[in-house]
C-alpha cells in the first residue's frame, strides 16, 4: 500500500467509516482525524476494497475486527488470520484489534461477542490466541473490553486483572470501550467509575492505545429492570462522556473513535460527535 | 473452571443463541451469577442478536426471495435455515450457500419450485457484485492467433425457471406495478445466463446458449479448449457425431462476439461475421 497518508493513527478524534459514507469520507471533514473499519466488511467484497482504498489514501486507518474470536477454545481460525493480514498489507493501518470474547465455537461462528468467565482456563486461551494472531499478523493487537450482559458464576479475576494480565504476557494492547463499560457495569450491576477507575489502575496507562465512543440503548426487561444494549444506534450518552474526561484526565489524548453503526446518520451527525471528543483531547494537549 | 468446562461453556452459549430453549440453556443458566437483570431474558437478547445478524445478512443476499415469499415468510425460513446450517466464518456476506437446497425441502415452500432457482440466481448476482471490475483471466487460445479472456467476475448459472424475469419484476424500478409479477409466465425451460461485473461495477445479466454456457464454465473451470469445446458440443446436440463440431464452434464463436463479458484478443476471422443473437445484457440492481 502505497499512500501519502502516515499510517500513524494520531491521538485525535476519528470515527467508523461504513458504507454509505464512503463518498463523503473522502472530503477534509472538521473533527475527523482517521477512520476505522471493520476488517470483515472487506475481506469478502473485493469492490468495497477499492473504496476503502481510497478512503486510506487521505486518512489513517484502523481495521476493527470483530471475527477472530480470541476467546474461542477453538484457537484462532488460520484463515481468518490470513485474510486478514493480506488486508492489513494492503491497507497499512495504524491500528488493528478485535474484543475479548468468543464468537466460533465447534466449527460454527455466530454474530456476537459473547463473554467469557475471568478465569485462568479462559485466560490461557486468550494469550495463546492473541500471541497466534500477532504472529500471524506481525504486529501488536488491542484488545477491546466488551459489553457483557451476564457474568458468571466462579470468576477467579477482575475484568481489569484479567486484560492487565493478558497485556502483560502478550505484549498486546487494549482498547479502551468507554460506552462498553458503563453498559456493562450497569447491566452487572456494578459502579461505572470505580470499575473504570479499576481499569486505569490495574492497566498500565502505555497499553492503552485506543478509546472507543459510542451510544447505547435502553431495554426495559419484564420485571421493570433496564438493560443496556451496546447497540451503536445513537450519540454518545452523557454519562459516557463524563467517564470518557476522566479517561483523558488520567492517560492525557488518546486516539479515539465514535462508533455508530446502526440507525446510522448523516455525516454531519456522525463527525460532529467527533468534534465533541476531539474537544475533549484537545483540552488535555491533543491536537 | 477447567479448560472442559470452559468448552462446554462456549458450547452451550452458542446453541442457546440458535437454538434457544433447551438443555443448552438449562447448563448455562446453573453457571450463570444472579445479577439485576433476569438471566432467562439476557440469554435471548443474545439470541435476538444472533438472528437479527443473520436475517439481515442473508435477506442482503437474496432479495428477489424476500419479495416474492414476504418479509415475515422469509424471517421465519432463515431462523431455521440459520439453526441448520450456521456460517462457518464472519464474512457473512459469503454466507448462504447451502440456501437454495434447504430452500427446496422447506416445507412451507414446497408448491413453489422456482424458489430454489431464484435464491441460487440471487446469490450469484451478489458474488458477482463483490468482484472488482476490470479484471481479466489470462488469455486462452481458442484457434490460431485467435484468444480468449473473459471477466474474472463472469458466473454461468442454469435455471429452468425465468429467474431473471422474477427479479426484474420485484425490483425497485417495478414498485407499486402490481402486476408486474403477474405478467412474468413461469414456463419451465432450460435456461442459462451468463454474469458478471462491468467495468463501471454494475452487475449485468444476459441469456446465452447452452453451447456458450458450457464451453465458458469448462474454460472458467480450467479445462482445455478441446475439452470445453466437447462439453459445449454435448450440449449443442446430446448423442450427436462430432462432425458436428466446426458448426457448433462457428455459431459459439459469433455468440460470444455479442456477449461483453468476454473479449477476443485477436481480430476474429473474417469469415465469422458479427451478428446479434437477440440476446442483450441488462443491468441489475445489487
Amino acid at each position: 500500500m502505497v499512500s501519502p497518508v502516515s499510517p500513524m493513527v494520531p491521538a485525535a478524534a476519528g470515527v467508523g467509516l461504513r458504507f454509505p459514507h464512503h463518498g463523503q469520507a473522502l472530503n477534509p471533514t472538521p473533527g475527523v482525524s482517521w477512520l476505522e473499519v471493520h476488517p470483515e466488511n472487506y475481506l469478502a467484497d473485493a469492490g468495497a476494497c477499492t473504496h476503502l482504498l481510497r478512503a486510506r489514501e487521505r486518512y489513517p486507518l484502523s481495521l476493527h475486527a470483530v471475527g477472530l474470536s480470541l476467546g474461542s477454545v477453538d484457537g484462532v481460525c488460520p484463515r481468518a488470520l490470513q485474510r486478514l493480514r493480506a488486508l492489513v498489507d494492503l491497507t497499512a493501518p495504524g491500528l488493528v484489534s478485535d474484543h475479548l470474547s468468543f464468537s466460533t465455537t465447534g466449527g460454527t461462528y455466530l454474530p456476537d461477542l459473547f463473554p467469557l468467565p475471568y478465569t485462568a482456563a479462559a485466560l490461557q486461551v486468550v494469550v495463546a490466541n492473541v500471541h497466534a494472531a500477532q504472529a500471524a499478523l506481525g504486529r501488536q493487537l488491542l484488545v477491546e473490553n466488551p459489553a457483557v450482559y451476564l457474568a458468571t458464576r466462579g470468576n477467579e479475576m477482575t475484568e481489569p486483572e484479567f486484560l492487565a494480565t493478558l497485556v502483560q504476557r502478550t505484549g498486546c494492547g487494549v482498547l479502551l470501550d468507554v460506552n462498553n463499560l458503563f453498559v456493562s457495569a450497569h447491566n452487572t450491576g456494578r459502579d461505572a467509575a470505580a470499575l473504570l477507575a479499576a481499569f486505569l489502575r490495574h492497566l498500565p496507562a502505555a497499553a492503552i492505545g485506543e478509546i472507543h465512543l459510542a451510544g447505547h440503548t435502553r431495554v426495559a426487561m419484564s420485571g421493570g429492570q433496564v438493560a443496556l444494549i451496546d447497540d451503536h444506534g445513537s450519540g454518545v450518552s452523557a454519562a459516557v462522556w463524563s467517564l470518557y474526561a476522566r479517561v483523558l484526565a488520567v492517560l492525557g489524548p488518546v486516539p479515539t473513535l465514535i462508533e455508530w453503526d446502526t440507525a446510522l446518520p448523516a455525516w454531519e451527525v456522525l463527525s460532529g460527535e467527533a468534534v465533541l471528543a476531539q474537544a475533549q483531547l484537545t483540552a488535555v494537549g491533543g491536537k | 473452571m477447567t479448560h472442559a468446562a470452559l468448552v462446554r461453556w462456549q458450547a452451550d452459549m452458542a446453541l442457546a443463541a440458535l437454538q434457544g430453549d433447551g438443555p443448552a440453556r438449562e447448563r448455562l443458566l446453573a453457571q450463570l451469577e444472579n445479577g439485576p437483570l433476569p438471566l432467562l431474558e439476557v440469554l435471548e437478547l443474545h439470541a435476538v442478536t444472533v438472528h437479527h445478524a443473520l436475517h439481515a445478512a442473508l435477506a442482503q443476499r437474496v432479495p428477489t426471495l424476500v419479495a416474492l415469499v414476504g418479509a415475515e415468510s422469509f424471517r421465519g425460513m432463515a431462523r431455521v435455515f440459520a439453526q441448520q446450517h450456521p456460517p462457518s466464518e464472519p464474512q457473512l456476506a459469503q454466507w448462504g450457500a447451502a440456501l437454495p437446497a434447504f430452500i427446496a425441502a422447506y416445507p412451507d415452500y414446497a408448491r413453489l419450485a422456482y424458489l430454489p432457482e431464484v435464491a441460487a440466481f440471487d446469490l450469484a448476482l451478489d458474488a458477482v457484485a463483490m468482484a472488482v471490475p476490470g479484471r481479466w483471466s489470462s488469455p486462452v487460445t481458442l484457434t490460431g492467433e485467435l484468444q480468449l479472456q473473459w471477466t474474472d467476475s463472469l458466473q454461468c448459472l442454469q435455471a429452468q425457471y425465468p429467474v431473471d424475469l422474477l427479479r426484474e419484476a420485484v425490483s425497485a424500478e417495478h414498485a407499486g406495478d402490481d402486476g408486474a409479477l403477474a405478467r412474468v409466465e413461469l414456463l419451465v425451460a432450460p435456461r442459462d445466463y451468463a454474469l458478471w461485473c462491468s467495468i463501471d461495477a454494475t452487475v449485468q445479466c444476459q441469456p446465452v446458449s447452452a453451447v456458450a454456457a458450457a464451453f465458458l464454465t469448462g474454460l472458467m473451470a480450467s479445462a482445455e479448449v478441446e475439452q470445453a469445446l466437447a462439453a459445449a458440443l454435448a450440449a449443442a446436440a446430446p448423442g450427436e457425431m462430432p462432425a458436428a463440431a466446426p458448426a457448433v464452434f462457428a455459431d459459439l464463436l459469433r455468440e460470444l462476439q455479442t456477449l461483453r463479458a468476454v473479449h477476443f484478443t485477436a481480430a476474429a476471422p473474417p469469415s465469422i461475421p458479427v451478428v446479434s443473437r437477440g440476446a442483450k445484457a441488462r443491468p441489475l440492481k445489487r
